[in-house]
C-alpha cells in the first residue's frame, strides 16, 4: 500500500514538473493554449489511471486479520472476567457452607464447590464435604444453594457417599 | 440473631479486597507485558509505569519537570539556527540594497540556498522524530489496544470494547502507511518548492506550493475526521449490544434462591469492579506513555516552529526580497510534521478515554 501510494504521488509529481518546465518553455502564443489542454488531460491521467491497479486484496486481508484480532481480544476479557467470576462464586459458597457447618456445631467440612454456567450466570453445581453426612446442613445447603442431595458427596471415613 | 450471623458472614466474605481480583484480572488480560513493553522515551522520563490510576498525578509532573529541563537546551538549538538564518537575512538585505540591476536575483538564490541548508539539518532531524515517534505509537498501541478491550470486555462492554479496537488499530496502521508513503515525502517536496521558488523568485511553482501544501493538510484533517466519526458511530452502534441480560437472569435466580443470588451478584459486582479499576489503570498507562512519546517531537519541533515564525516575521521587517515567506514556510513545514505526530497521538488519547469513560451494563 506504501509502495503503491508513493508511486502515485511520485507519478503526479513529475507529471506536474514536466508540464511546468514544458510551459516555461513555450513562448506565448496559440501553442501554448494547446499545450495547456494537453497537460491538464496527462495530469489527469496521472490522477486517475493508478487506481484501476489499486492493492484492494492487501487491503481486504488487513481488515480481516484485525477482526480477528479485534474477536481474540474481546474473547479474551470475556474469558478472563467468566473465569473470575466462577472462583469467587465457588470460594464463596464453600465459605458459607463451612460457615453454616460451623454454626450446627460440626467439624471443619473442607469443602470444595463446583459452580456450572447456566443461563447467564454460573450456580452452585456439586458439592463434596470432607465430613461425614449431616442432615441439618444437606437441608440448607440444598434449600439454600439449589443443590440436589445426589450431588452432595460427603466422606464418611470410607470412602465418598 | 442467626440470620444476623449469616448475613454478617456473608458479607464478610463479599468484601474481598478489589486489588486481589484486580490483579489476577490484569495477569490474565496481559497488563504484566504492557507494563514492561513501554516506549523508550516513556521509560526515560517515568522509569517505571504501572496500570495504576492514582499515579497519574505524580507522573504527569515527572513529565512536566522533564520539559522543564529540556526546553533550555532545545531552545538554544533553535536560536543557533535563527541566529544563522538571521545573519543570511541581513547580509542579503545589505547586498540587496547596494547591488545593480542583475544582481538581486544571485543575491536571492545565494540567500535562499543558504537558509535551506540551515534549515534541511533541522528539518531531516524532526523528519526522524516524528517517523520515530509514529512508529512507537503503532507498536505501542498494539499491545495496548488489546489489552483496553479484553478489560473493556471483562467488564461487559465487550461490543464496545471490540469497536474502539478495530477502529483505533485500523487508522493508525492508515496513518502510519499514509505519513511514511506520502505525506513525509510531500512534505519534502514542499520544502524543495517552497525554497526553488524563493531562489528563482518565480510565481510559477505557486502552484505546486499551495498544492502540496493543501494535500497534505487536508489528508490529515480527513482522517481525523473519518476517524472521529467512526470511531464515534460504531461505538455508538455497539454499546447497544453490551446488553443486559445476564442481570434479568440473576433476577430470576435471586427470587428463587436469595443466598446464590446474592453471591452471584456480588462476584458480578466484584469482576466488574475490578475490571473497572483496570481500565482506569490501562488507560492511564496508555495515556502516559503516549504524552512521553509526544514529548520530544513536540518540544523540539514546536520550539523550531515558533522561532522559525518569528524569524520569519522579523525577515518581513528587513524587506529581504521574499525570504521571509521561505523560512515561514519552512516553519510551516515542521507544522506540518508536528500535525502528523499529534493525529496519531489524538486517536490513542481518543481509545483510551472512551475506554475508561465505558459504562458497563451489568
Amino acid at each position: 500500500m506504501t509502495d503503491f501510494l508513493r508511486e502515485w504521488v511520485m507519478g503526479v509529481a513529475a507529471a506536474a514538473l514536466m508540464c511546468t518546465a514544458a510551459m516555461a518553455m513555450t513562448p506565448k502564443s496559440r501553442v501554448r493554449g494547446v499545450l495547456r489542454m494537453c497537460c491538464a488531460a496527462a495530469l489527469c491521467c496521472a490522477l486517475l489511471a493508478p487506481l484501476s491497479s489499486a492493492p484492494l486484496d492487501a487491503y481486504a486481508d488487513s481488515l480481516a486479520r484485525l477482526r480477528e484480532a479485534q474477536l481474540s481480544a474481546a474473547e479474551t476479557g470475556t474469558d478472563s472476567a467468566e473465569r473470575l467470576e466462577r472462583t469467587i462464586i465457588e470460594s464463596e459458597c464453600a465459605a458459607y457452607i463451612s460457615d453454616k457447618g460451623a454454626q450446627l456445631g460440626l467439624p471443619d467440612a473442607g469443602v470444595r464447590v463446583l459452580a456450572k454456567w447456566g443461563d447467564g450466570y454460573w450456580y452452585p453445581y456439586e458439592v463434596w464435604l470432607d465430613i461425614p453426612k449431616s442432615d441439618e446442613l444437606m437441608i440448607s445447603i440444598e434449600g439454600e444453594l439449589g443443590v440436589p442431595r445426589e450431588r452432595m458427596h460427603w466422606n464418611d471415613g470410607e470412602g465418598e457417599t | 440473631m442467626r440470620y444476623i450471623l449469616i448475613f454478617v458472614l456473608l458479607a464478610a466474605a463479599l468484601m474481598l479486597p478489589a486489588s486481589a481480583e484486580e490483579a489476577e484480572l490484569g495477569g490474565a488480560l496481559g497488563v504484566d507485558e504492557l507494563e514492561s513493553a513501554i516506549p523508550d522515551d516513556a521509560a526515560e522520563i517515568y522509569g517505571s509505569l504501572s496500570a495504576d490510576s492514582d499515579e497519574f498525578g505524580a507522573k504527569l509532573d515527572s513529565l512536566l519537570a522533564w520539559l522543564g529541563e529540556n526546553s533550555l537546551p532545545v531552545l538554544r538549538d533553535a536560536l543557533k539556527s535563527a541566529a544563522a538564518i538571521v545573519t543570511i537575512l541581513l547580509l542579503a538585505s545589505a547586498a540587496l540594497s547596494v547591488s545593480e540591476r542583475e544582481a538581486p536575483a544571485f543575491v536571492r538564490l545565494g540567500a535562499a540556498l543558504g537558509i535551506a541548508a540551515i534549515a534541511a539539518g533541522d528539518f531531516s532531524s524532526f523528519i526522524g522524530l516524528g517517523e520515530r515517534a509514529l512508529s512507537a505509537m503503532s507498536d505501542f498501541g498494539a499491545l495496548l489496544l488489546p489489552c483496553m478491550a479484553a478489560a473493556m470486555a471483562a467488564g461487559g462492554c465487550a461490543a464496545s470494547g471490540s469497536a474502539m479496537y478495530a477502529a483505533t488499530a485500523l487508522f493508525l496502521d492508515i496513518l502510519l502507511a499514509v505519513a511514511s508513503g506520502l505525506l513525509m515525502p510531500l512534505i519534502k517536496v514542499y520544502i524543495a518548492a517552497v525554497t526553488a521558488r524563493a531562489a528563482l523568485d518565480t510565481p510559477a511553482l505557486n502552484t505546486a506550493v499551495a498544492f502540496s501544501k493543501w494535500l497534505c493538510v487536508a489528508s490529515m484533517t480527513l482522517l481525523v475526521m473519518a476517524f472521529t466519526a467512526y470511531f464515534s458511530f460504531t461505538g455508538a452502534i455497539a454499546s447497544g449490544g453490551d446488553a443486559a441480560t445476564a442481570r434479568l437472569a440473576r433476577t430470576a435466580i435471586a427470587a428463587a434462591l436469595p443466598v446464590v443470588g446474592r453471591i452471584v451478584s456480588g462476584a458480578a459486582g466484584t469482576v466488574v469492579a475490578g475490571a473497572s479499576m483496570l481500565k482506569s489503570g490501562v488507560g492511564a498507562l496508555g495515556l502516559l506513555a503516549v504524552l512521553a512519546v509526544c514529548a520530544t517531537p513536540f518540544l523540539a519541533i514546536g520550539v523550531h516552529y515558533l522561532v522559525y515564525k518569528a524569524v520569519a516575521v522579523l525577515a518581513e521587517g528587513l524587506d529581504s526580497g521574499g525570504l521571509g515567506k521561505l523560512i515561514d514556510s519552512i516553519g510551516t513545514a515542521f507544522g506540518m510534521v508536528l500535525g502528523l505526530v499529534g493525529c496519531g497521538a489524538i486517536m490513542l488519547f481518543l481509545a483510551m478515554v472512551s475506554g475508561m469513560k465505558a459504562v458497563s451494563p451489568v
